[in-house]
């Protein structure tokens, strides 16, 4: 069950950073984030970019991990499989979430 | 043993009873998976007749032909029969009758599950069909957004009829998914390893997860919905502190996923199929695996795109446009894949192969469309029109219906036995295609011109009559095509002359058998080192008849098969399986007779209900077949395997952690609820907030320790061969700590009515009660086993099974009491 996981985790972990950056942007919104001005940009900015590149290093980290013999299946086509989909995971991060550098703020 | 000595011997333990009572008691799996496709295509008769009548009824302007009211509940059960009772089930029935023999075994993991499965599948059925008659179908669409839907503006009971019978036929659904799951696995033939497994495996495994993480959020909303709608709690009432948004999530967190629940099995029936009609084999195996498991989760990330015209900050749009333009890449992946497949083969043109044909170019405008309306300012424009109706037909008819119609004419052979030779199907054929086409290119451009979807009738001068009117017309093509399918079926099961046994010369081991199959499926259970193990060996059917491989001799009346290690396909264990059984069309009528005191709110049926439902699962559960001794077991082939039931991870492990998957996702959504009406509801906070008490906590906290503790106390001592009933105590002290202190806090949760707060905790509570109650019972019949002693004796994998039910019990009781008890300090 092991290399079930392994094919899976990565696209799950963009799932979860995905929704966990939709729900900090509701949190941010309903908290009043954007109207709280840091140096140069609102706290809603700061955090939303702040979690943008702590995502992507979740899945470069998950990435790396796949790959490290630590964690690499012994299958060949097990192993290459989850390597497809961790880089794809680390795509579909850089495509679905750069939302949070490029648009405005709780409008 | 002769080869016919064999298939005499087996098919007297495998067969159903004759008669009818063979229907009712039957637990094999190609008479199951045979009643779900019968079942499920009757079904898409209705829905299609529904779908004429909506025709005729846009036909011509201002049409009397239906009245509104009667309209909205032909276009609501258009929608929801096609949807849950004709194409989940449809690949459930598939699923069913296919897998054991792509895979090399003899049945699913749990017969007697599969026809319990079936059952609730035509008792929520019958349901929807009693309403569909009396008048009494649901009206409001079948997405069912309140307050549409809520009573104050649907009285009567046309949307319990949905909330109560979809959420059956759900039951259904769980079961299939973790019956397929675990089946495909840990139920494979000796040798088949992950990457040697059939295509349409993997997409059956990939959709059974999408089921199990899918299906739980519409239960879910669908409970909270009848709560409302029953009892006042305003879980969808915006000014009580809910809100109906929150409906639209827990609905579409489901309904995004089910259209590739809907397309994957499709695409794996194309995957199949393809490489045979262009003999060769699939290109990029690997590639097509990963996106469809790409495609699976990405399809989790998509839901709010049904959301865009409900004013979500534009950040949130983005996130969401951006992951619905990403799906095109994994489905374009296996586009490219097919069309590989068939530039490297020799492509021929059989009737499934037409199919494939119209599969390609309905499936691709779809997929266009869907990428259109992706992009948000497109899809402001076109939201609510035609043009998305006719965009979800594209999809699911072009990505489901045509890839089915191949497979039914592919796997024909296989399973009548039969050759076809009439052409009629060819015809049918050309007729579906060109009147789906005609029907739904037109009302693409309809809606482009402002037509609403869902409208029962429109002015003369709106310019959209002619368009109609050719739409309808393509319309009763098409259903004349459908009808020409099931005249062309009826006539080759009843005058189609025997055809021979791989007609196509297909490599997979569903062809390795007699057509129609024997109710064993397999003789012996072959061992398996290609992906196409019988193009590799043409004499493989013949050495699995002649008992070559594993259990090749069997033994008095047990249904014997094997289990294999997940990943390598290595034996690990035999499986005896139980024979025929009226217990799962009971259990299912117990089920239905609960969901039906619900629907006419009659509720004291429900809790009587209930307790057959407990009474009849002790009984299934103590009622499995046994080996006549416990240990080693030769399973043929110079091979000793435990007893699966004498292992650490039996099935029944591996089903419950898999049916607890859905579980944790349901209470993940209704954790996602609680805390979308805390920051996104409108009038939140509440007036007042639950006070917490720390006897309740610390009370609900040790008992969740302690009934953990004392289940892993019964577990060492099973396995040192000792009595559990020491640890089966400490674990229902444990049970009664926790059961007491959630009843404390439910009592305490306030007025359920006057506020969405209470309302939650008082489902979070009641969701953490029944899942302490349901161990606890379990517990009991452990206890009450041990005491009993001999061979009735909790054995490791029942003690496992009951742990691990513990200890989801414990961790929902100490979450749900932190988060509602807490509550008021985190303002």
């Amino acid at each position: 069950m092991k290399d079930v996981v392994r094919i899976a985790i990565a696209m799950l972990v963009w799932l979860a950073l995905f929704s966990a950056l939709y729900g900090l942007e509701g949190v941010g919104c309903a908290a009043g984030w954007h109207r709280i001005q840091l140096t140069g940009a609102t706290l809603f900015q700061a955090a939303m970019t702040l979690a943008f590149f702590v995502a992507l290093l979740i899945l470069v980290a998950v990435l790396v991990g796949l790959r490290s013999p630590l964690f690499r299946s012994a299958s060949p086509f097990i192993a290459h499989i989850s390597i497809i989909l961790a880089v794809a995971a680390l795509f579909a991060g850089l495509w679905t979430l750069f939302p949070a550098l490029a648009f405005s703020s709780c409008v | 043993m002769s080869a016919l000595a064999r298939h005499r011997a087996l098919s007297r333990i495998w067969s159903s009873e004759p008669g009818w009572r063979g229907v009712i008691s039957t637990v094999n799996h190609s008479d199951i998976g045979r009643m779900f496709l019968l079942v499920a295509s009757l079904f898409f008769l209705i829905g299609g007749v529904l779908a004429m009548l909506i025709r005729t009824q846009l036909a011509t302007p201002r049409s009397a032909f239906v009245t509104p009211a009667i309209y909205d509940q032909i276009f609501t059960m258009h929608g929801t029969v096609m949807m849950f009772l004709f194409a989940i089930p449809l690949f459930e029935g598939a699923a069913v009758y296919l897998l054991p023999k792509l895979l090399g075994t003899r049945d699913l993991a749990y017969p007697r599950l599969s026809a319990y499965g079936f059952w609730c599948y035509v008792f929520g059925g019958l349901m929807l069909v009693f309403a569909l008659l009396a008048g009494l179908a649901p009206n409001s669409g079948w997405f069912m957004y309140p307050p549409l839907s809520s009573s104050a503006h649907s009285p009567g009971v046309n949307a319990d009829f949905w909330l109560i019978g979809v959420t059956f036929v759900e039951v259904s659904a769980i079961a299939a998914a973790v019956e397929i799951s675990v089946s495909i696995l840990k139920f494979r033939a000796p040798g088949m390893s992950l990457d040697l497994m059939p295509i349409f495996a993997w997409y059956a495994l990939v959709t059974a997860f999408m089921i199990l993480m899918g299906f739980p959020p519409l239960i879910l909303g669908s409970i909270l919905l009848e709560l409302e709608r029953a009892f006042g709690f305003p879980f969808f009432e915006s000014a009580l502190g809910g809100s109906p948004l929150l409906w639209q999530h827990l609905f579409w967190l489901f309904g995004h996923p089910e259209v590739y629940i809907i397309f994957l099995p499709a695409a794996g029936v194309i995957s199949t199929v393809l490489p045979v009609m262009a003999r060769t084999t699939l290109l990029g195996y690997r590639w097509v695996v990963a996106a469809a498991v790409a495609l699976a989760i990405l399809g989790f990330g998509l839901w709010v795109h049904h959301m865009f015209a409900t004013g979500i900050p534009h950040m949130g749009l983005a996130f969401f446009s951006a992951a619905s333009t990403l799906v095109a890449v994994p489905t374009g992946i296996q586009i490219f894949a097919w069309l590989g497949t068939l530039w490297k083969g020799q492509p021929r043109l059989t009737l499934p192969m037409l199919y494939i044909i119209g599969f390609f170019f309905t499936f691709v405008i779809g997929g266009l469309t869907g990428v259109m309306v992706a992009i948000v300012p497109f899809d402001w424009q076109a939201h609510d029109t035609a043009f998305i109706t006719a965009h979800l037909h594209y999809v699911l008819f072009g990505g489901f219906v045509f890839p089915m119609l191949a497979g039914l004419y592919y796997w024909l052979p296989q399973l009548s036995g039969r050759k076809r030779f009439f052409r009629i199907g060819e015809m049918a054929f050309w007729l579906i295609f060109l009147g789906f086409n005609g029907a739904f290119l037109a009302m693409h451009w309809v809606g482009l011109l402002g037509q609403r979807r869902r409208i029962a009738w429109y002015p003369e001068d709106a310019g959209w009559t002619e368009i109609n009117l050719l739409s309808s017309i393509s319309a009763f093509v098409m259903a004349i095509g459908v009808a020409m399918v099931v005249f062309d079926i009826a006539l080759h099961a009843l005058l189609a002359i025997r055809g021979s046994r791989n007609p196509w010369g297909a490599g997979t081991l569903e062809w390795a058998m007699p057509t129609p199959p024997a109710a064993y499926n397999f003789a012996s259970i072959p061992i398996v080192g290609d992906r196409e193990p019988l193009a590799r060996d043409p004499a493989l059917a013949n050495k699995i008849a002649r008992g070559e491989y594993f259990l090749g001799e069997p033994r008095g009346d047990l249904r014997e098969t094997l289990t294999v290690d997940a990943a390598s396909g290595r034996p690990e264990a035999l499986v005896i399986f139980p024979g025929n059984s009226t217990l799962p069309i009971a259990l299912a009528a117990a089920t239905g007779a609960a969901f039906l005191g619900a629907l006419i709110r009659v509720y004291w049926v429900i809790p009587l209900a209930l307790l057959f439902v407990v009474g009849l699962s002790l009984r299934w559960g103590w009622s499995q077949r046994q080996a006549t001794h416990s240990g080693l077991q030769n399973v043929g082939r110079a091979t000793l395997l435990p007893l699966a039931i004498e292992t650490d991870r039996s099935p029944g492990w591996w089903g419950s952690a898999f049916l607890l998957v859905a579980d944790t996702v349901l209470f993940g959504s209704l954790f996602f609820g609680y805390a979308f009406l805390w920051t996104v509801g409108p009038n939140w906070p509440p007036p007042q907030w639950l006070s917490m008490s720390v006897l309740e906590l610390a009370l609900g906290l040790a008992g969740a320790a302690v009934e953990v503790v004392g289940l892993h106390v019964a577990r060492r001592a099973v396995t040192r061969g000792s009595s559990p009933l020491r640890g089966l105590i400490t674990g229902l002290a444990g049970f009664g700590m926790t059961i007491a202190a959630l009843a404390m806090t439910l009592i305490r949760a306030g007025q359920l009515t006057d506020y969405a707060y209470g309302a939650t905790i008082f489902v979070m509570i009641a969701y953490a009660l029944v899942h302490a109650a349901i161990p606890a019972i379990m517990t009991c019949s452990l206890a009450y086993r041990a005491l009993r002693g001999g061979s009735s004796s909790p054995r490791t994998s029942n003690v496992n099974i009951v742990g691990l039910w513990t200890s989801y019990a414990a961790f929902v009781a100490a979450t749900s009491l932190v988060a509602t008890q807490v509550s008021g300090y985190l303002t």
